[in-house]
């Protein structure tokens, strides 16, 4: 299976293993396969577990293995997902046709919010590599340490799902059957704060720069640095303006502190057609949309909901640094 | 309290920020308003730098984007306390050349704040707002204590020495309190350009200097001007002001400078004062100091001119820096044509 040069399909598969020895035994072995057959791998994971495959697998592979922290590039989770697009992309122009990936993207300690756009970005994987072909993408998920609803959802997104560490060891990859491509306009509802503790301002193409007000005022006041600050107005602003732009010409902005992040949600009546909107990597040429890509490099987590019904909601989130541990 | 975190570092207080960008009603109209009235003194007009608000600072809302508000406990020659006002920092006492007298805003005339607001830019203000309303509401009587201390002491007969002493305690404690309360927030300071030791220190100086002196009011500044940013303020004489930005052009060299907030509300405006700079063919630079906000179309706009003509971008604030790099056109920037030199300000 490994050995053959046929170009496959896109494979997404969640092994679930349990704990850390499975864990580096199931993943080396996957990417020392890879290497055996020439695919080069892309490997992100937490920076200590990068060091234990380091030395189960030696040297970097001989120059295909690239290894990235995944607390890092995923800490907005979506940042995922243009990160892997990037590694196929650069396989591709190196006439590579089949590549490996691991990618963790959760770890226990994920806040509710960002455990709900990991599945989001898990099942947005299947859309976004759907055409491309070569690519074997597996996901590790610790069924010792993270909540049974986490291993749940991961069974929903992946449409191959190995129990235990070695994918290809096993080679029993069931097909999922609650499996079902994810559909778009992603329709749940967010949890609402607290209404007394939101200050909500309805603007249009007049009134943009006092939602920019508002967000330098409340978010100066929950102790935000200054540059985070300055990153936040922004995002706010180019959610504001693709109200403005593409949504009805007006919206409503609401700023609250959960959590020790500072929350800023713009919503308006537009509706969002394309799931992948704020992770297509915007091109040199200048043309096509880049607000939300900006929006999700300057924040720490942006959820998009949208509706017919509802019309759309953009939430970001920036942390202001003063969680309680 | 806020008096003093102001003399101690030039810190802003409850600034008014209301964006730039809402350029009818509010306090433009205000403004404006009151410039335009003719005053009656033999041939005299209103000087342009005239503080339309006086002496009518306790409104809740005073409708300034500059306002800055200093609270002091103000005290007659005699000592006697005239009660807690609240004022405008940038307010001082001008005069004609009538002998009269005129509350002064020390920014300027209504363009020039524009600028000063402009170059400050919104998250600074605000951060510096926030932090000296979260010390007033940690310490809420630190300032009337401090004039109570003041009193007793100025009060008491030379030969005793329990109200000075008291006041010293009360001057170190207040010292300690302010001194902590920097340095809890030293990172947020240092962000803005302040060390919070030499913050203390400062405090420890004035206060040191009050306590010993036989004013009871204190200090509203040390003799330091309000912030400003760094460097020169560009010239307002022939700019263009568009919404939240001003734009102002010269020859020999050619430059384009603006100042402000680049928004869709003026996108179209500084589209055509970089196309029309472009055009002539010239190595244009393109000072963008006092820019500290602009959106991502803006910087659209400044980069496909960039790639379209031999400009300079000078003088990108660290958050513009930023901007251009989430929004993926530092790199577009970078295959730029070769002339293009994204000059770093720190």
């Amino acid at each position: 299976m490994t050995s053959g040069h046929g170009v496959r399909d896109f494979r997404h598969e969640a092994i679930l293993y349990e704990g850390e020895t499975e864990f580096l035994e199931g993943v080396a072995a996957f990417v020392i396969d890879g290497l055996a057959a020439g695919e080069p791998s892309l490997v992100m994971v937490s920076a200590e577990k990068i060091d234990a495959l380091r030395g189960r697998i030696g040297a970097d592979g001989d120059g295909l293995v690239e290894y990235r922290d995944m607390s890092v590039v995923g800490a907005n989770p979506a940042r995922i997902i243009p990160a892997w697009v990037a590694f196929a992309l650069a396989q591709e122009q190196r006439g590579v046709v089949r590549m490996r990936g691991v990618g963790e993207p959760i770890w226990p300690g994920r806040a509710a919010a960002q455990l709900e756009e990991c599945h989001w970005h898990e099942a947005l994987i299947n859309t976004a590599f759907a055409h491309l072909q070569g690519f074997w993408l597996v996901c590790p998920y610790d069924v010792a340490v993270l909540d049974p609803s986490v291993v749940r959802e991961a069974r929903q997104t992946h449409p191959l799902v190995s129990d235990g560490a070695a994918p290809e060891s096993l080679r029993v990859h069931s097909l999922v059957e609650e499996f079902v491509a994810p559909t778009f306009p992603l329709s749940s509802s967010l949890p609402q704060p607290d209404s007394a503790a939101v200050t909500e301002i309805a603007f249009d193409s007049g009134t943009a720069g006092e939602v920019r007000a508002l967000v330098a005022a409340e978010g100066a006041r929950a102790g935000l640095l200054r540059s985070r600050l300055e990153d936040l107005i922004l995002a706010v602003s180019e959610v504001a303006t693709n109200s403005i732009e593409h949504g009805g010409g007006r919206g409503v902005a609401r700023i609250w502190v959960d959590d020790g992040d500072v929350v800023c949600e713009v919503a308006d009546r537009g509706v969002i057609s394309d799931p992948l909107v704020d992770r297509r990597q915007p091109g040199a040429d200048l043309s096509g949309p880049r607000g939300l890509w900006t929006v999700n490099q300057l924040c720490d987590l942006v959820q998009v909901r949208s509706s017919r019904d509802t019309g759309s909601v953009v939430r970001v989130r920036v942390n202001a640094g003063r969680k309680l541990a | 309290m806020a008096s003093l975190v102001q003399s101690a570092a030039s810190l802003t207080v409850y600034t008014r920020y209301h964006d730039c960008a809402r350029d009818t009603p509010g306090w433009t109209f205000v403004l404006s308003e009151r410039q335009s009235i003719p005053v009656s003194v033999s041939g005299m007009t209103e000087p342009s730098d005239r503080c339309g608000f006086g002496l009518a600072f306790e409104r809740p809302s005073i409708d300034c984007p500059a306002f800055q508000r200093s609270q002091f406990i103000a005290a007659t020659s005699y000592g006697k306390p005239l009660g807690t006002h609240i004022a405008c920092a940038h307010l001082v006492v001008g005069e004609l050349s009538t002998n009269q007298f005129y509350p002064r805003c020390s920014l300027g005339a209504v363009p020039d704040r524009m600028r000063w607001l402009g170059m400050m830019g919104p998250a600074r203000l605000e951060v510096q707002r926030a932090l000296s309303a979260e010390f007033e509401l940690q310490h809420p009587d630190a300032l009337r204590e401090l004039i109570a201390a003041k009193a007793t002491a100025l009060a008491e007969p030379p030969d005793s020495r329990s109200g000075r002493l008291a006041l010293a305690a009360v001057v170190r404690e207040f010292v300690d309190e302010f001194g902590a309360f920097v340095s809890t927030h030293a990172t947020r300071l240092e962000e803005l350009g302040f060390s919070a030791s030499d913050l203390t220190d400062r405090v420890a100086i004035v206060l040191g200097e009050w306590q010993r002196s036989s004013r009871l009011d204190l200090p509203r500044g040390d003799g330091q001007p309000p912030p400003r940013p760094d460097g020169p303020l560009p010239s307002t004489e022939g700019a263009q002001v568009s919404g939240s930005v001003t734009i102002s052009r010269a020859t020999n060299p050619a430059a384009l400078t603006f100042v402000g907030s680049i928004d869709q509300t003026n996108l179209n405006a500084v589209d055509a004062a970089l196309t029309e700079a472009i055009a002539g063919g010239d190595v244009v630079r393109i000072d963008l100091t006092g820019v500290t906000f602009c959106s991502v179309a803006g910087l659209r706009l400044l980069i496909r001119a960039a790639k379209g003509g031999m400009i300079t971008l000078a003088g990108m604030q660290p958050q513009l820096q930023r901007a251009l790099t989430a929004a993926g056109l530092a790199s577009v920037a970078a295959i730029a044509s070769p002339i293009t030199d994204l000059e770093v300000a720190i």
